[in-house]
């Protein structure tokens, strides 16, 4: 019978530095045939063990459509972010998952999106936009206003200039007052301040929100104030601290809600139904 | 299968079991009674007041090694190859497993516990004499509940024990042992269950409980309810339902411990973000899963009535009077925001 808490083997295969304190983990999986069905959804997430320190959970960053590998995008923070920050290229390290319920592909098919990331929070979001990128028909028009706190914080940067470039894709970055330096050509304000500023219409459209609590409270005032959203318009992630990924250890529920496995994926309208426990 | 066992071939029954079984059973321990692995049937007790401690360590251990991490291989410790027995649990104990198998024995099967499950016989002693914390009858039990056991015995005095079959593995333990029983049994049976029952005078109403927890989340009363508690957990660690847990590893092993909800570090994030840190929302998180978010997600109560967390309070927080308090339909401010 399977062990559902035995991590399996990965190897790092490279190792991006986003900031000073973010990197992206590209690992595959030793097993192969582990590595070829491994299948997963944007905004699941996976249960990273670096042996003999422990273990904590990272949403994918990476997309399912382009299969091969997983990506983790990991800001230094604790005892295991520090331990996972000292991997090199070809160590080993162990994941399981994923877990969580993603977020809702079906749904989101036929419609507009609005895709509002703050900081370390456009990682799941990535994995939502490579996904919406590689099967570009399915889906409408393509809004991403993304933030962080200064110029060097911005995660991704690269490809941040590809999707700027794709057809459909509308994208405004913006960092906080201060944080931008003598080339910066984006926006300089919070993000719900530019979020209110760019406004995309919510006709037929999908508000998807990941960063900061303080951020996501902001988005969704401004996004069913004077915007027009609808609560069941709008999904977050919540975070929650997590240790067995399945609903038994305790300790991430909101209500009768479990983060691990109920969400971390929540509608507006669902996190408003939750009532006073939210 | 029911039989009417002599005390003295009862022992000669655990005598026999000793050689294919672990016999775990209720002990003295300087005044105080513990479950444990014995290896002398005299060292068993045959009639005491609950074990402070539940059987649940014998499931779920405060400590348990999970894996070991051996030069990048994951290893998964061994588990137990010898058949246990638990002698002598308590039907409310022997109920509480019933109640975490949800928890570990659901579609996500916990190897480590189901193993464990799958290798202990579980023989229950009735309960004759219950005590004042006790509130067992509550939760459609009682003290001579059979609910998840193999075996039942009940004490009828006179160095004679009544045992009833619950399961093919109990009625294989039985067959062959003591005789038939007779009317008189069953009637004296019948009459000591009925005594012990209406020894329980406290009584909670869980159904009303639930009710008044839907409405009350954000009712005053839990301020002034919480401020005895000092957070120690000791109410979490003896419950027999209680069952969160935390991962870590130690060396190259990864460990599961005990953990619970009383204490802030329970739900603190990396980040520092902490949202259960207040000691009213980690008290109120105790209650509200096992009256309110366990029998939504479970449709059963995640409690037994044993009345540990009661008899061992230091503060002597009196836990089902604190849900018997709550007040019905509270008036509370619509919230902002």
């Amino acid at each position: 019978m399977e062990n559902i808490y035995l991590p399996h083997s990965a190897i790092v295969q490279e190792i991006i530095p986003e900031t000073p304190d973010i990197k992206t983990f590209k690992l595959t999986f030793e097993d192969e045939g582990l590595q070829k069905d491994f299948t997963y959804l944007p905004g699941q997430f996976v249960e990273f063990s670096v042996y003999g320190v422990g273990e904590a959970p990272f949403c994918l960053a990476s997309s399912p459509t382009r299969p091969g590998q997983i990506e983790c995008t990991i800001k230094k923070m604790g005892k295991v972010t520090q331990a996972i920050h000292d991997l090199e290229v070809e160590d080993q390290v162990g994941i399981r998952g994923p877990y969580g319920n993603g977020f809702p592909l079906k749904e989101l098919r036929g419609r507009n999106l609005v895709l509002v990331g703050g900081g370390i929070g456009l990682a799941p979001l990535r994995s939502l936009i490579q996904n919406v990128l590689d099967q570009k028909d399915e889906y409408g028009d393509m809004v991403i206003i993304y933030g962080a706190k200064s110029t060097e914080d911005l995660v991704y940067q690269k490809e941040l200039q590809e999707w700027q470039n794709s057809p459909g894709v509308k994208m405004v970055l913006t960092v906080d007052p201060g944080g931008e330096d003598q080339k910066w050509q984006g926006e300089v304000g919070l993000v719900p301040t530019v979020l209110e500023k760019v406004n995309p219409s919510p006709d037929n459209r999908v508000l998807v929100t990941c960063g900061p609590p303080i951020m996501i409270r902001y988005v969704l005032l401004s996004a069913t104030g004077k915007m027009g959203y609808q609560p069941e318009q709008i999904i977050t992630t919540l975070e929650m601290k997590m240790k067995c990924g399945l609903g038994k250890c305790g300790r991430c529920n909101i209500g009768k809600i479990y983060i691990c496995q109920d969400g971390p994926v929540f509608t507006y309208q669902q996190l408003k139904d939750l009532g006073t426990e939210f | 299968m029911k039989r009417l066992v002599r005390k003295e071939e009862l022992k000669k029954m655990l005598a026999e079991l000793m050689e294919n079984y672990d016999i775990i059973a209720p002990v003295n321990k300087e005044e105080l009674i513990f479950f444990q692995p014995i290896t002398k049937v005299e060292q068993i007790l045959w009639d005491y007041p609950n074990s402070l401690k539940p059987v649940k360590e014998f499931f779920l251990p405060p400590r348990e090694v999970l894996f070991q991490f051996n030069q990048g291989k994951v290893q998964p410790a061994d588990l137990p190859p010898k058949k246990r027995l638990i002698w002598g649990v308590r039907p409310c104990d022997a109920r509480s497993l019933l109640l975490l198998d949800k928890v570990f024995l659901n579609e996500n099967k916990d190897i480590y516990y189901l193993e464990k499950r799958r290798n202990t016989a579980l023989i229950g002693l009735s309960c004759n004499h219950p005590q004042e914390s006790c509130f067992c009858t509550s939760f459609s039990s009682g003290p001579h509940s059979k609910d998840g056991l193999d075996l039942l015995m009940t004490d009828l005095g006179e160095e004679t024990f009544l045992l009833e079959s619950n399961s093919p593995r109990g009625e294989k333990l039985l067959k062959g042992r003591g005789k038939e029983v007779d009317k008189a049994g069953e009637e004296k049976r019948e009459k000591i269950k009925e005594k012990a029952e209406r020894k329980i005078s406290r009584r909670l109403e869980p159904d009303e409980v639930l009710e008044k927890l839907i409405s009350g989340f954000d009712n005053p009363y839990w301020e002034k309810a919480c401020r005895q508690c000092i957070s120690c957990g000791i109410c979490r660690y003896l419950c027999p339902t209680c069952h969160c847990f935390d991962l870590a590893d130690e060396d190259s092993e990864r460990v599961r411990f005990w953990d619970g909800c009383s204490f802030p570090s329970f739900t603190k994030m990396t980040s520092g973000e902490n949202p259960k840190f207040a000691k009213k929302e980690r008290f109120k998180q105790w209650y509200y899963h096992k009256f309110s978010y366990f029998k939504q997600n479970h449709s059963v109560f995640l409690c037994v009535g044993c009345g540990r967390c009661l008899r061992n309070c230091p503060v002597k927080i009196d836990f089902s009077e604190v849900l018997e308090q709550l007040p019905a339909r509270a008036q509370t401010p619509p919230r902002e925001g």
